[in-house]
């Protein structure tokens, strides 16, 4: 992979990184309102059997194991399941909700080792493929692969544009949308949804464990620089999707200029410094609020 | 030993020592309603691991576990100073601080070449349950056979041991009411950090011998499972330990014994059978305790 | 035995809060605790949180929750001996509860966990005690029995200061009030502080009527 070479692979796999950047930051700033980074976390350790399983299936009725759809589908089932999960084991007690987070994160991963496991002793799988997931490779990233994001991505983005005032509108005040007669399980579960695909689509690239990063620093970065208000969340969403394309960007030209990065640390890397940077701009904004 | 024992019976030590060191230090996290932070700690110390390996050159354990500990502080530190300065909610401010400390250690990890088999992602992250044996030595006492990794995880399970002996009651006070621990505590400060740095050397500990995957059920399931049915915090962690070793033990031949029972080719990854039972564990120990309070 | 009152919002629980260093707060004032710092005079300032504050899905007893009260004195390496307990158990006949001292607290009624926060803080032996709204949501025999705990505390010397939600029965409970509208509008005997102009400026009887 030759640096500065601008072949057509190339810029499919930039589009590719920075669409996703942008729907992670979108996606995010809404998740993020809701208060659910952590079920990122989850739904993307959670993926793991679902690949798995997928991968075994694919190959059990010759469709091939490494099919993007197969696989990102069957992540997305099992990330989905994670999460129910998480909504009906925070809700009893002694357990809570930071309960209900580790006992999903814990028994999906712990199945996606297992099968995993299986995958590895199987003749067509290989142990590249259990790293690449893990940690994220955009060098991986074929040109099926790309146009499946793309889709995905598209979906999604058109789907949270669409219910964009119904989801703020709970995030930001649960009792007033019940009352106003929301459906807000309905919509709980389509944000759900939408985290899912984020994570799904951004696992190639980021990884499993690092993609809730792009879902959460650009969205928390977007919130100190813009106002955090349900009617504004419009706008921080933009920004949010801004600096999400932004650091996959970054991430892409990382992994291909320096020899063994990986697409996912930088990206991550580069999200959370935008973070960091922004912070001095909440502690102002906090200080005027308060004199 | 034996063929079998002398590969069982150490993986068998080192998931049982594991069980008591992560497993009865969960129940404090889990009592203080924190049981993402063993994530996050478990996370976190990926950078400081890699980089007590390169400056040691070697795989020195206790340069390891210096920069695990940094690594571990520093976190903590830095989620703590996120949440005050921009007052975001807890679970986003560990989700960027924890997950940017691995993304530095990965980026460490892959760049400076520190490729060796005990850093290798997958083993961190899954464990070597089913690879740790027991080998006699040619000469020399029997102990030098043990796998170093039992050694770890010995000091790790006395520790966390020692630890519930000597301030339990302060870890219960401060758990269920942490704002009279503080103004009413003998020495609230320590007492917290002690449990952190302690929880940090568990996880380090674990890493290798049964990975992250385990020591993320381990932190949450055991004190979870036995929560519904504890009637004082003593008996949530003797419980915890009792079922939590239980599970270890099974899953363990679960995953060994799998070409028989489950038709499949090759051993399964130990670690991951094991976090699987504790987390199924984990619904039916409540739904067992709703059954039995509606007969009563 | 003195009531913090006025209207929601006016900083009442911030107040105490900030006072114990719950809460950060830039003061020119020196703020001092029996002539001292707050540090050095801890143990002798105890304080009663509301029970909303707390999750009582906790595994305990109430024993062992009044008994935590007394962990400070007991000191960091020893272990809860028999002394420990019978003052708890003593606490806990002074609020009331003597025959619930092995119940799981999850299983007590609002008032009987509100008492049992009150015992805690009755084996500290403070001098000082800071209480959070202890007679909202409660019952009257929780409201009757704490009242009286109080009175005799006030009536051995002890100071009380309690953030209190109802004006109607500060007369009862209370001899002195601080009223405060996030600044001190007055303070005082009951009589003296609760004046109806007093309470207008506090609570805005005369502000605008809104549309």
């Amino acid at each position: 992979m030759s640096a500065g070479s601008l072949g057509a692979n190339t810029l499919g796999v930039l589009a590719g990184c920075v669409l996703f950047g942008a729907l992670a930051g979108a996606v995010g700033t809404f998740v993020l309102a809701r208060r659910r980074a952590l079920v990122a976390d989850v739904a993307g350790h959670a993926a793991l059997p679902g690949i798995a399983l997928a991968f075994l299936a694919g190959e059990a009725l010759g469709l091939g194991g490494r099919t993007p759809w197969l696989l990102l589908a069957g992540g997305a089932c099992t990330a989905l399941l994670a999460a129910w999960c998480v909504a009906i084991l925070s809700r009893w007690r002694r357990v809570g909700a930071d309960g209900a987070l580790a006992v999903s994160l814990a028994g999906f991963f712990g199945l996606g080792a297992v099968l995993f496991s299986v995958v590895q002793s199987h003749p067509a799988g290989s142990q590249g493929g259990l790293r690449t997931l893990l940690l994220g490779s955009a060098a991986a990233m074929g040109h099926s692969e790309v146009l499946t994001l793309a889709a995905l991505a598209c979906a999604t983005l058109v789907l949270l544009v669409a219910f964009s005032k119904e989801l703020a509108l709970v995030a930001f005040d649960e009792e007033f949308a019940r009352t106003a007669g929301l459906p807000v399980r309905r919509l709980d579960l389509l944000l759900t949804l939408l985290l899912v695909a984020a994570v799904v689509a951004g696992m190639q690239l980021a990884g499993i464990v690092l993609v809730v990063a792009m879902l959460i620093a650009p969205a928390a970065a977007a919130r100190n620089i813009g106002v955090w208000t349900q009617g504004r969340l419009g706008g921080v969403t933009c920004i949010a999707a801004l600096i999400g394309a932004l650091s996959a960007a970054i991430g892409v030209f990382a992994s291909r200029s320096t020899a063994g990065v990986p697409t996912g640390a930088a990206m991550t890397l580069a999200a959370a410094a935008t973070f960091l940077a922004t912070i001095p701009l909440a502690r102002t904004a906090d200080r005027s609020a308060r004199a | 030993m034996s063929g079998s024992l002398a590969i069982d019976l150490p993986a068998i030590a080192a998931a049982l020592l594991a069980t008591i060191a992560c497993g009865s230090l969960g129940n404090w996290l889990v009592l203080r309603k924190e049981a993402m932070t063993g994530d996050a700690i478990a996370h976190a110390v990926l950078p400081g691991l890699v980089a007590g390996f390169l400056v040691s050159g070697a795989r020195s354990a206790v340069a390891m576990f210096i920069g695990a500990a940094l690594a571990g502080a520093a976190a903590v530190l830095l989620t703590t100073f996120v949440r005050r300065s921009t007052r975001l909610e807890a679970g986003a401010a560990l989700g960027i601080v924890f997950t940017a400390f691995f993304a530095l250690g990965v980026l460490l990890l892959e760049t400076q070449g520190a490729r060796q088999v005990d850093l290798d992602p997958e083993c961190v992250l899954f464990g070597s349950l089913e690879t740790l044996f027991y080998a006699a030595p040619q000469d020399g006492p029997w102990i030098a056979g043990v796998p170093r990794e039992l050694w770890a995880l010995a000091a790790a399970a006395t520790l966390a041991l020692g630890l519930n002996i000597a301030f339990g009651k302060e870890l219960a006070a401060h758990a269920f009411d942490p704002i009279h621990a503080r103004l009413a505590g003998r020495a609230p400060l320590l007492v917290e950090r002690a449990l952190l740095a302690v929880v940090t050397a568990a996880i380090v500990a674990s890493f290798t011998a049964v990975g992250s995957v385990l020591v993320l059920a381990l932190l949450a399931c055991p004190a979870l499972i036995a929560a519904p049915h504890a009637r004082s915090v003593r008996g949530q962690l003797a419980l915890s330990l009792v079922i939590g070793g239980a599970l270890a033990i099974g899953g363990y031949f679960l995953a060994a014994h799998a070409e028989r029972l489950l038709g499949s080719r090759s051993a399964l990854n130990a670690a991951g059978m094991i976090a699987a039972l504790m987390a199924l564990a984990v619904p039916c120990s409540h739904a067992l305790r709703a059954l039995v309070s509606r007969r009563a | 035995m003195t009531a913090l009152i006025g209207p929601n919002g006016a900083g009442k629980s911030t107040l105490i809060k900030s006072l114990l260093g719950l809460v950060p707060f830039v003061t020119a004032e020196r703020i001092a605790f029996f002539g001292a710092d707050f540090a050095s005079t801890r143990q002798r300032v105890a304080y009663i949180p509301q029970r909303s504050q707390i999750d009582w899905n906790f595994p305990a007893s109430s024993l062992d929750i009044v008994a935590m009260g007394r962990y400070a004195q007991l000191g960091l390496f020893r272990r809860v001996g028999r002394e420990t307990r019978d003052a708890a158990r003593a606490a806990l006949a002074a609020v009331g509860l003597a025959d619930a001292e092995r119940t799981q607290i999850g299983a007590l009624s609002g008032g009987q966990q509100q008492r049992v926060l009150v015992a805690r803080a009755l084996v500290q032996d403070a001098e000082l005690l800071l209480l959070d709204e202890p007679f909202a949501n409660v019952d009257a025999f929780t409201e009757t029995r704490l009242a009286e705990v109080l009175q005799r505390l006030r009536a051995d010397g002890t100071t009380i200061l309690a953030v209190h939600h109802d004006l109607r029965s500060v007369r009862s409970h209370f001899d002195s009030a601080i009223l405060l509208s996030n600044t001190i509008v007055a303070q005082g005997a009951v009589a003296e502080a609760m004046t109806d102009a007093k309470l207008a400026q506090a609570y805005g009887f005369h502000a605008e009527p809104r549309a």
